[in-house]
């Protein structure tokens, strides 16, 4: 089980850029279950607060050594990075005084624990560590004393390792202005799936595994490049010893083809596994069109079947869905052929209470057919459902063929190529064995004969480790979808509250590509991970969107959030989310469903949620107090912001408009209306 | 694209229909033998899935390698379209017919299924399609297919008739190779299709219970697959 820190006191002092008010006393914040707002005009520092929020966690180590990264490489780092200098001395580089003086001390809830992490700021080196009030012992070194600090700090959130617990912080509860992503970003959602659903120790050895994997590939890559030179050599060497230049020279031709060919191989494993991938996309959504089809048709043919049953109660059912049929798609059921001016004239008779087989009027009928009124309103609206669902099924038959055309295409063309190499391996061998041996030319055949033994060895390791990988992906497998129903349910949730449009979560099994030297097609892990499904402006089916480019920048945030949000409502308990608004992606109105799926966050017991504001965009700090306070006077509101109107050193735009960004934010907090 | 090209793909879409058709006979009929037919809509279509996934147990080829997993169990649109088709062109018949109302606002088409015995092409079709004999078939091989269809039937009639359709919940298969809203592919586009279906594999792993030198048969593990489904919507 996971415990995910919860802030609970946050200090800065002798820090310049926070002087406090009263000037000197520094900031001295307590964080209250619920929200904080961390509000101040551009350059007061309010993301310098939460980057101390976030150093007091990872000190002077992170997961590269210039924070984190915008996207996750297949292989996470074996332990921190050291952050470069530029970032270490981030505090110091802010004030005239370079932080000399400045410390920050973090108190956070961990589990039942209580943990305070003090730091200088002027090179994040820690100061004190004490858990519920007791001291760490940390003694030895600035790196042994942070060593101490990582695996008290890993233990107590219960994770594998502090890279895991980097990953979390960076992908899960800080969702600071470079936003990595946690669910577009695939290399970091499986990361965290594993770091959060495994038990610590078979967390770490997928980690392991990974690395191992990846090693053996990049360890085959290399001999492979060796080898290729080495042949290089030896056929130099031959040339120049023993003359043969007529077998020399088809060797050297016979050679180029092969590489050729086998670049050509490699050029097409790439390509055949990006076609599969398209072609299952196509299959996929041509299956759902299918569905969408079947029951958009459905709903026409529903109210027809409705409207004859009224008329004929005992007619044959045969009949009836033979008629019901012909007046929803206008199409006869028996020969196939257009029937549209029947389906006119059924239709109409139906419509006027007349009998839909002789025609006959209601004064003349001796058995009077009943009236039946046809909701015209919701047949057009279901004929035209219907009538777009039948054009996206045709529209995506066609794309599926295309696709699956080419990957067959594709697949014959590497089938061809592989039988070349194969050919050309053997005639390559069989021109070798004609070259006389020399002293030179065996050091080479020897080197090579060794060098391919490696290879040999490295393509074993890499197999083997892809194969421990695959047994453990599988043993664990409902390990890491044990919690699948309820992240999708608290996905939806939240995302019901940001998005306008339909959107929700999917479990689907992805490949990580862990392998980049040469190898059979297949050799792949599948991993259990998540997709978004979204409709369209011109697609009302929901359609699966695996890259952050197939919907706009405002939607991948707020997806991605949505994302975060379910993560720690299944996995965190109670937890900490900070957040630094958007400003410019997102309109107001969609602020405001940020604010209130914000709200939802920290209304939840034990929580608590950080945001910044500018007070320009403050719509989302509006909707935010009215949903968990609604009642609250602006005094109350007042207490949950941390006012860098007050403690930050004022810039130029403070001092002079200091009343008006005061009446900003009173206005942000209390709202338009009071 | 060309027009021979064209002209190749709707024949290929033509002859498809007909396959579709043919094999919608042979599921009822199977049906029939093994006596739980008429087939209400989701246990028809329960059965055609199951078919396919248990294939290999007989060295058959899946009709459909692939299915859609949605709610409320497999659904092939096009078979039903042609399970459609067959009733008008009165070799089914179709009972107790209604739309059911599906969330997303449109209905399904949904009845009970049965063979039209007063149909006079009904007959001389499945002679063709070799379900009487391998002599009458055009290719004997579709006898086989038959035998295998009615086997199958007659392991799922060892279930409560409303376990059929639930029966796909618990199949290995559906249950693990893929989750909600994906297509679930155990023979179209894998590259091992034993890996890529447990439910065979389950099916074959009945032969380790036997004594050594003892061999099962292909319709010994159908009747065994059709008792562990039983047993798995029961939780035993």
């Amino acid at each position: 089980m996971v415990r995910l820190p919860v802030l609970t006191e946050l200090t800065v002092t002798d820090y310049e850029l926070f002087p406090g008010n009263p000037s000197g006393s520094g900031i001295a914040w307590q964080f209250q279950q619920g929200v904080t707002v961390i509000a101040g005009i551009n350059g007061l520092g309010k993301t310098t607060l939460l980057l101390m929020i976030l150093r007091s966690f990872t000190g002077p180590y992170d997961l590269t050594g210039d924070g984190a990264s915008q996207s996750l490489s297949v292989v996470l780092p074996e332990d921190p990075v050291r952050l470069n200098a530029p970032h270490l001395r981030a505090f110091a580089r802010r004030v005239s005084d370079g932080a000399a003086k400045g410390r920050v001390a973090l108190s956070a809830n961990v589990g039942t624990n209580v943990i305070t992490i003090k730091r200088r700021l002027d090179n994040l080196a820690l100061e004190s560590l004490t858990i519920d009030d007791q001291p760490v012992e940390t003694a030895g070194t600035a790196d042994q004393r942070e060593a101490v600090f990582q695996s008290t700090l890993t233990e107590l959130i219960g994770l594998g390792s502090f890279v895991d617990v980097l990953l979390v912080l960076h992908h899960v509860i800080l969702f600071y202005e470079n936003r990595p992503g946690a669910l577009w970003d695939t290399n970091a959602q499986r990361h965290l799936l594993r770091a959060l659903c495994l038990d610590q120790d078979d967390a770490k050895r997928v980690v392991e595994l990974e690395r191992q994997l990846q090693s053996a590939d990049s360890r085959a890559r290399n001999v492979h490049a060796r080898i290729a030179t080495t042949e290089r050599r030896l056929d130099k060497a031959l040339r120049r010893e023993a003359g043969a230049e007529g077998v020399l020279a088809e060797l050297s031709a016979e050679q180029k083809l092969l590489d050729a060919e086998l670049a050509d191989a490699a050029r097409l494993e790439g390509a055949l596994q990006q076609l599969d991938e398209e072609r299952k996309r196509a299959r996929l959504t041509y299956e759902r069109a299918k569905i969408e089809r079947e029951e958009a048709d459905g709903a026409v043919e529903r109210l027809k079947y409705t409207a004859l049953l009224k008329h004929f109660p005992r007619m044959d059912e045969t009949l009836r869905l033979v008629m019901s049929r012909i007046m929803a798609d206008g199409r006869c059921m028996v020969c196939s052929a257009p029937a549209q001016e029947k389906q006119t004239e059924l239709e109409s008779q139906i419509a006027q209470g007349c009998c839909p087989i002789c025609g006959a009027e209601p004064a003349v009928q001796d058995n009077v057919v009943a009236h039946y009124e046809f909701d015209q309103a919701r047949l057009l609206r279901e004929r035209g459902r219907a009538g777009r669902a039948k054009r996206e099924e045709a529209a995506q038959l066609a794309e599926l063929e295309k696709v699956a055309g080419n990957h067959k295409e594709a697949l014959s063309e590497w089938e061809r190529v592989q039988e070349s190499i194969q050919v050309r391996t053997a005639r390559n061998r069989q021109l070798r064995a004609q070259l006389p041996q020399t002293v030179s030319s065996r050091e080479y055949q020897n080197e090579l004969k060794s060098l391919r033994h490696d290879h040999d060895r490295w393509q074993a390791s890499r197999a083997s480790h892809l194969q421990q990988l695959r047994s453990l992906f599988a043993e664990r497998r409902d390990a890491i979808t044990s919690k699948s129903n309820e992240l999708i349910g608290a996905f939806s949730d939240l995302v019901e509250v940001l998005l306008v449009e339909e959107v929700r979560l999917v479990q689907v099994d992805l490949q990580p590509r862990y392998l980049e030297a040469p190898g059979r097609t297949g050799e792949r892990v599948e991993v259990p991970a998540y997709v978004a499904e979204m409709t369209a402006a011109a697609r009302p089916a929901l359609s699966r969107r695996e890259n952050p480019r197939e919907v706009s920048e405002s939607q991948r945030e707020l997806i991605d959030l949505a994302f975060r949000l379910a993560l720690l409502a299944v996995f965190g308990g109670a937890t900490t989310f900070a957040m630094e608004t958007p400003d410019a992606s997102l309109d107001g109105i969609s602020m405001e469903r940020v604010g209130r799926a914000l709200a939802q966050f920290a209304s939840r017991d034990g929580n608590r949620l950080v945001v910044t504001n500018n007070l320009t965009n403050a719509s989302i700090v509006t909707a935010m107090f009215e949903e968990t306070e609604p009642e609250a006077g602006l005094a109350t509101r007042l207490r949950r912001v941390l006012n860098l109107l007050e403690m930050a050193a004022p810039n130029r735009a403070l001092i002079q408009d200091r009343e008006r960004y005061e009446g900003l934010l009173a206005k942000a907090v209390a709202g338009p209306g009071r | 694209m060309s027009e021979s090209a064209m002209q190749d793909q709707l024949e290929g879409r033509r002859l498809a229909k007909i396959r579709r058709r043919c094999r919608v006979l042979l599921l009822l009929d199977a049906a029939e033998q093994a006596g739980i037919a008429p087939l209400p809509s989701a246990r028809l279509h329960a059965f055609a899935y199951l078919a396919d996934v248990l294939s290999p147990v007989w060295k058959l080829i899946p009709f459909d390698g692939k299915v859609y997993k949605s709610v409320g169990g497999p659904r092939y649109p096009d078979l039903q379209d042609e399970i459609d088709s067959l009733v008008v062109l009165g070799l089914i018949q179709v009972r107790d017919l209604v739309y059911e109302p599906r969330a997303g606002g449109g209905a399904r088409i949904s009845g009970s299924y049965g063979l039209k015995f007063s149909s006079k092409h009904l007959e001389p079709i499945f002679r063709v399609l070799g379900a009487r004999s391998a002599e009458e078939a055009i290719d004997p091989e579709d006898h086989n297919l038959h035998a295998y269809l009615v086997e199958l039937a007659s392991a799922l009639a060892t279930l409560p008739d409303d376990e059929i359709e639930s029966a796909t919940g618990v199949d290995v298969t559906y249950r693990t190779r893929a989750e909600l809203h994906n297509v679930v592919d155990f023979a179209e586009w894998v590259n091992d299709e034993w890996e890529a279906n447990p439910s065979w594999q389950a099916a074959e792993r009945f032969q380790a219970f036997l004594p050594e030198g003892s061999k099962m048969l292909s319709g010994e593990k159908l009747y065994l697959y059709a008792a562990y489904l039983g047993r798995a919507m029961h939780g035993r």
